[in-house]
């Protein structure tokens, strides 16, 4: 095994920067831990949520009544009405929610048609179902209204409305509740796991690929062809030393994240996460691969492991909610590894259950994404065969 | 015959790189095979150690058909490479050590071999150096620890020298001297001649992958008409006293150049006395004068017409 104990003792060169990379990641953890316990404390408490209403059905009595009972609920932030400006705040926090009441909508409501109001709010977060709850309250109590009580003025309508639903009911907080307990923890781990995803592209890329490429140099493959050893062991021994490399580094932060996680939970959500990124472990595994036989210097793969960690980040969402993203963007992540991996972080965050249903859901990412390791492999053979060839 | 090559190809698509090779080593000599760069030395070399496939001819090591899987082969050889084949993550000892390993089980035999081969080479004040703090020269001795520290009985030298101070080249040259002296067989290639001179038993000329001459190096200049090169340098030259000395018994060649009168000879006992006596009769006054017995480039640039360095 002289091949094996050689990759660590080369691997221990590229140790620092592997350690940036994880003493930044762990820094985002501290910093994504802490959010989540806050929200996890303020949960339950009614508050006043900040919303933006595009009001383009113009003001009358419905509308007006509607968002005076709103009111209650919501602060409302007034922001010009510009696309760009509507999405930064939401990025940004400055609005949970953004409710556009569409010209014609009181009209259709009040003939007894089906209407709709368009919504843009901050994925999983708690406070935009309050926001639907008390939208969906007002507008079916004033449908209750208008079928059984057709004569009713507009203003009538408010003040019943108003009526029946200011009782408040309060709400204890239950933390022996397992259910509310793990949708938290889905949060956190939603967010960890996809930030995880860019670690482990930047940490593999740095860690396997300068150490293939100490092997891969044409007058050390030489000597070690010259000595009575195969070639064929030299490939096991690479591959095993690559595997424990990377499932350590994997089983680490798995730990890391359930020592982190405010809920200390591991249910069947935690496996499916782990699943996930033992799979993009992989593919991850296979880029580093390729980029090691294929790069020949030491300063190229420091820039491709940022540029690549950072990119794929970036576009695949592991850093920004992929509802953040445009439709273009998407479309181009969507050829690559990492947005499968983010994508099935997300499906499993969104999990109301465990149902085999439910889990068939991830088997497609997780297809795709163990396809693209399939296909990096073949792809690196057939560049390795014919480096081989060239050298002789 | 400790290695037997017959009728060795190879070609990439055109070019011809060995053309029929034919070498043949014995058991503790130090063969060395000289040529110039292009030559295919080290071509033959690789296809000898099998890291290269060759079309046609045959290879025997130790008596056995060579081959890529030859492993009862590969263990009683060690190479040293043109270039310098370390790992730039691992230390002096740790190098050594590894590749020493690679050929010996026994853990705590590679430790006393890497001992050894460290200390073979003079490197024992660098055992914690990475190779990125060791200059040119200590690389080469690098290198070669890393090629012998399995004691190796077939050793084979690709151009070890090159770019090489001239006191590591001379530790090199010793030490290749004194593994022979331990039992070792080596083949050492090189295109510089005084090396081959310096250290070879036998000796095979090799250009456009072929062997041109070989022999011990008395047999290859004896192979040559040229026996001694004169040059005196004289401020009063002329054709005539050229034309003159042409006539002397065993001279085919006198040149005047540069103030310098180069006088080429056969083997002739007494062929520089003559000469000087022609000066101080003729009271032609002169300076330096410097006898050369013929060189391996002299060999080569007779049977080729080109110098080995060209």
């Amino acid at each position: 095994m002289q091949v094996f104990k050689l990759y660590f003792k080369i691997f221990k060169q590229n140790l620092f920067s592997i350690l940036v990379y994880t003493g930044l990641f762990v820094g985002i953890l501290v910093m994504i831990s802490l959010n989540i316990r806050r929200e996890e404390e303020k949960k339950f408490t009614s508050k006043e949520i900040p919303i933006l209403v595009v009001n383009e059905d113009g003001n009358n009595n419905l509308i007006e009544g509607f968002l005076n009972y709103l009111d209650a609920y919501v602060t409302y932030v007034p922001i010009e009405n510009d696309e760009e400006k509507r999405k930064d705040a939401l990025f940004y926090n400055e609005v949970y929610y953004i409710l556009t009441i569409p010209a014609g909508f009181s009209e259709a409501f009040l003939s007894g048609n089906e209407v709709e109001l368009r919504k843009e709010c901050i994925p999983n977060a708690a406070e935009t179902v309050f926001v639907d709850t008390a939208i969906n309250d007002y507008f079916n109590m004033a449908k209750v209204y208008r079928k059984h009580m057709p004569n009713l003025s507009i203003e009538e309508l408010n003040f019943y409305i108003e009526n029946n639903l200011d009782v408040e009911t309060s709400v204890a907080f239950n933390d022996n509740g397992s259910k509310n307990v793990h949708k938290g923890s889905d949060n956190y781990y939603m967010t960890y796991f996809n930030t995880l995803g860019y670690i482990l592209l930047a940490c593999f890329v740095t860690g396997v690929s300068h150490v293939l490429l100490a092997f891969n140099q044409l007058d050390i493959r030489r000597r070690n062809s010259a000595a009575p050893i195969s070639n064929r062991s030299i490939n096991i021994q690479l591959i095993l030393a690559n595997l424990v490399f990377v499932l350590s580094y994997v089983v680490v932060f798995f730990v890391i994240g359930y020592l982190f996680n405010p809920n200390k939970v591991i249910g069947m959500g935690t496996y499916l996460y782990w699943l996930n990124t033992i799979v993009f472990a992989l593919v991850t595994l296979s880029i580093s691969y390729i980029i090691g036989i294929t790069v020949t210097s030491k300063n190229a793969i420091h820039a491709i492991a940022t540029a690549l960690s950072l990119g794929l980040a970036f576009i695949s969402g592991m850093f920004v909610p992929q509802e953040f993203l445009g439709k273009a963007v998407l479309r181009l992540a969507s050829f690559t590894p990492a947005y499968w991996f983010v994508k099935a972080n997300d499906t499993i965050a969104l999990m109301s259950n465990y149902s085999w249903e439910n889990i068939r859901q991830i088997y497609l990412p997780l297809g795709i994404q163990l396809g693209f390791a399939a296909a990096i492999i073949s792809m690196s053979l057939v560049i390795s065969k014919r480096k081989s060839q060239q050298a002789s | 015959m400790i290695v037997k090559v017959k009728g060795l190809v190879k070609r990439y698509d055109k070019l011809v790189a060995l053309d029929y090779l034919d070498l043949e080593v014995a058991e503790g000599e130090i063969f060395g095979l000289l040529g110039p760069n292009g030559s295919g030395k080290t071509t033959a070399i690789n296809c000898i150690l099998s890291l290269l496939k060759y079309d046609k001819g045959s290879i025997e090591i130790f008596g056995k058909p060579m081959s890529a899987d030859a492993y009862d082969i590969k263990k009683d050889i060690g190479v040293i490479m043109q270039n310098v084949a370390v790992f730039e993550a691992l230390t002096v000892y740790e190098n050594v050590h590894y590749f020493c390993s690679l050929y010996i089980k026994d853990k705590a035999k590679v430790k006393e071999l890497t001992e050894e081969a460290i200390r073979f080479v003079s490197l024992e004040e660098y055992r914690n150096f990475y190779p990125k703090k060791l200059s040119g020269g200590l690389l080469r001795r690098l290198n070669i620890a890393c090629g012998i520290a399995h004691k190796p009985k077939l050793i084979i030298l690709d151009e070890p020298t090159v770019a090489v101070d001239p006191q590591s080249r001379n530790k090199i040259l010793e030490g290749i001297k004194r593994l022979n002296q331990e039992g070792a067989t080596i083949i050492y290639t090189s295109h510089y001649m005084e090396e081959v001179e310096q250290i070879c038993t036998n000796i095979a000329i090799i250009d456009k992958g072929r062997v041109i001459a070989k022999g011990t190096k008395d047999e290859l200049k004896s192979m040559i008409s040229i026996g001694e090169k004169i040059t005196i340098e004289t401020y009063q030259g002329n054709e005539n006293m050229v034309n003159e000395l042409k006539a002397f018994p065993n001279v085919f060649s006198v040149e005047l150049r540069d103030n310098r009168l180069e006088i080429k000879s056969n083997r002739g006992k007494n062929n520089l006395v003559h000469i000087l006596d022609y000066l101080n009769k003729n009271q032609i006054s002169f300076g330096r004068i410097v006898t050369e017995l013929p060189t391996l480039n002299d060999v080569f640039l007779e049977i080729t017409g080109k110098e080995l360095r060209d």
